[in-house]
């Protein structure tokens, strides 16, 4: 999907996102020592496992793909 | 293509109240304050259930104290699991694994607060902030605990929920006269600990995106601050934890290291709290080492100043100097990372509301209940408030408040790995610890030489 015609086309749409607060636990470890996944100030981010980042729910890029695309 | 995972859901505003434990925490504290409220309106108290240990000397007393209060323990142990156990299964947590979970660290929570009222504890260093998180990293560490155990181990949780109570100990008035010059401290601190672990970062040849997490992460509010950064800068997956676990390293250190200097210089509590509070890097483990040093207070030659002073003034730098600006930082660095600093092929869209998305909410919480206290307390004279207001609307909760610390003192034990601080290398170490130096002794001379005559009063 062309993310220039598509202005709901972030990553928080991406099926290469996954922001759970359970998976962000387990998969940055030391998250839930002095912090928490389910905390207000992480909003919806989450890990893209194309670009390997973590980042806010609102980003954008050229591989934007649907969580529908991949059924 | 890799894996497809994506659970994802864009941010909705009302879905929040429900999903964030900031708000649980936020509807936890003001619930419990407003069942105190209407008690104490109806001329009752929470003082029955809100039950903490007494001072003992022999073994004898300890076992009377024990047999004659076991329901009300009993009783506080199905308060706390009934309000927390609906916010945790509201946050999609099991709840089968937290009861079990929590019932445990209640248990320990207890005799460590026991141990603490011994008479003879504070000779022998056994301040219960201490103990306990010392108790839990030996039980995480010696032991491999089950994972299901390791539910009702929630740090965050519990500080953000003890944090709101704090707020209806402390008038709305001294928030007010406070503030200003905790803001005006906080931002020194964090704007020259934030540059120095920035440029020494640069310098040692770090990406800039880690660069800005670790940098974040000492200045203003540690892993959460790591977490929120690195999501709004695009940072690398690894770099979070990076940044993580040299704040647990550095604010494990400080919990201990800061109390025994402050005592070594026979500070005040409210000027040791308010450097704790500029040179801690968590709210955990800050309250920690606060609450710890106020316990010196009339245990310990030399230390003037109220028990309470330790902890409001740390409260106050903490969470009204350094962490309600993690939004702004979040924005001008997110403008930064998109504009100045090299392409990661993913693009940030960053606007104002970013600051009100990444807004510590529990601090909403924290002045809602000093607001409502402060107003209640308005309508007596000093003597009524000594005698009817302090006992059975403030102490309640704030022995509740007692309570949530220590749960979170010894989840925060439970859950350090020392195997965890080997992450990252050196590098990252390097920088992070040129801020960790700047930051202590930049703290110390604003709290002890420029502000000290403020937060000395702040103790009286």
């Amino acid at each position: 999907m062309n993310v220039a015609t598509h202005s709901r086309a972030c990553c928080g749409l991406c099926q290469y996102f996954d922001n759970a607060p359970q998976t962000l636990e387990a998969m940055l470890p030391g998250l839930r020592v002095m912090g928490s996944g389910y905390s207000s100030v992480r909003v919806n981010d989450g890990l893209c496992t194309h670009h390997d980042r973590y980042l806010s729910a609102d980003y954008v890029c050229n591989r934007f793909a649907t969580v529908e695309a991949r059924d | 293509m890799t894996s497809m995972l994506s659970t994802a859901q864009p941010a909705s505003g009302w879905r929040e109240l429900f999903s964030k434990e900031d708000w649980w925490a936020i509807w936890i504290g003001l619930g419990l304050l407003a069942a105190s409220v209407l008690l104490f309106s109806a001329g009752g108290s929470m003082k029955w259930l809100a039950v903490t240990p007494g001072k003992w000397h022999t073994l004898g007393e300890l076992g009377s104290q024990l047999t004659a209060n076991v329901q009300r323990y009993a009783a506080l142990f199905v308060l706390w699991a009934v309000i927390l156990g609906v916010a945790i299964a509201a946050l999609k947590i099991s709840l089968w694994q937290f009861l079990p979970s929590f019932l445990f660290v209640y248990l320990a929570s207890t005799l460590i607060f026991f141990l603490g009222e011994w008479d003879e504890a504070h000779h022998y260093n056994l301040e219960p902030p201490l103990v306990a998180l010392a108790l839990g990293i030996i039980i995480a560490n010696a032991f491999r605990l089950p994972a299901w155990l390791e539910s009702g181990f929630r740090v965050e949780f519990y500080i953000k929920t003890g944090i709101v109570l704090l707020g209806a100990t402390l008038p709305f008035t001294l928030i007010l006269w406070a503030g200003p010059v905790a803001i005006a401290q906080a931002t020194i601190v964090s704007l020259v600990t934030f540059g120095t672990i920035f440029l020494v970062g640069k310098r040692l040849g770090l990406d800039r995106r880690l660069a800005a997490v670790l940098g974040v992460g000492g200045a203003v509010c540690g892993v959460s601050a790591s977490i929120a950064i690195a999501g709004a800068v695009g940072a690398r997956k690894e770099d979070a934890p990076v940044s993580i676990s040299l704040v647990v390293f550095w604010a494990i250190v400080m919990i201990f290291a800061l109390p025994i200097v402050a005592r070594a210089l026979a500070l005040p509590t409210g000027v040791a709290g308010a450097w704790i509070g500029t040179s801690e890097f968590a709210d955990a483990a800050g309250l920690a080492a606060a609450q710890a040093y106020g316990g010196f207070a009339g245990n310990v030659p030399g230390i003037t100043g109220t028990p309470d002073a330790a902890v409001n003034a740390f409260t106050l730098m903490k969470v009204i100097g350094r962490d309600v600006w993690i939004g702004i930082w979040a924005l001008v660095l997110s403008i930064v990372a998109t504009t100045r600093w090299e392409s990661t092929g993913v693009n940030g869209r960053a606007g104002a509301g970013e600051i009100w998305r990444r807004f510590p909410k529990f601090v909403i919480g924290f002045l809602v209940a000093s607001l409502v206290v402060t107003a209640i307390s308005h309508g007596y004279s000093f003597a009524d408030y000594k005698k009817l207001v302090e006992p059975g609307l403030v102490a309640p909760i704030k022995n509740l408040r007692t309570w949530a610390f220590i749960f979170c003192f010894f989840s925060i034990g439970l859950t350090t790995r020392f195997s965890d601080f080997t992450r990252g290398g050196a590098k990252p170490f390097y920088a992070f610890t040129a801020g960790v130096a700047v930051n202590v002794v930049l703290g110390y001379v604003l709290s002890t030489q420029v502000f000290v005559g403020f937060w000395t009063a702040l103790g009286q």
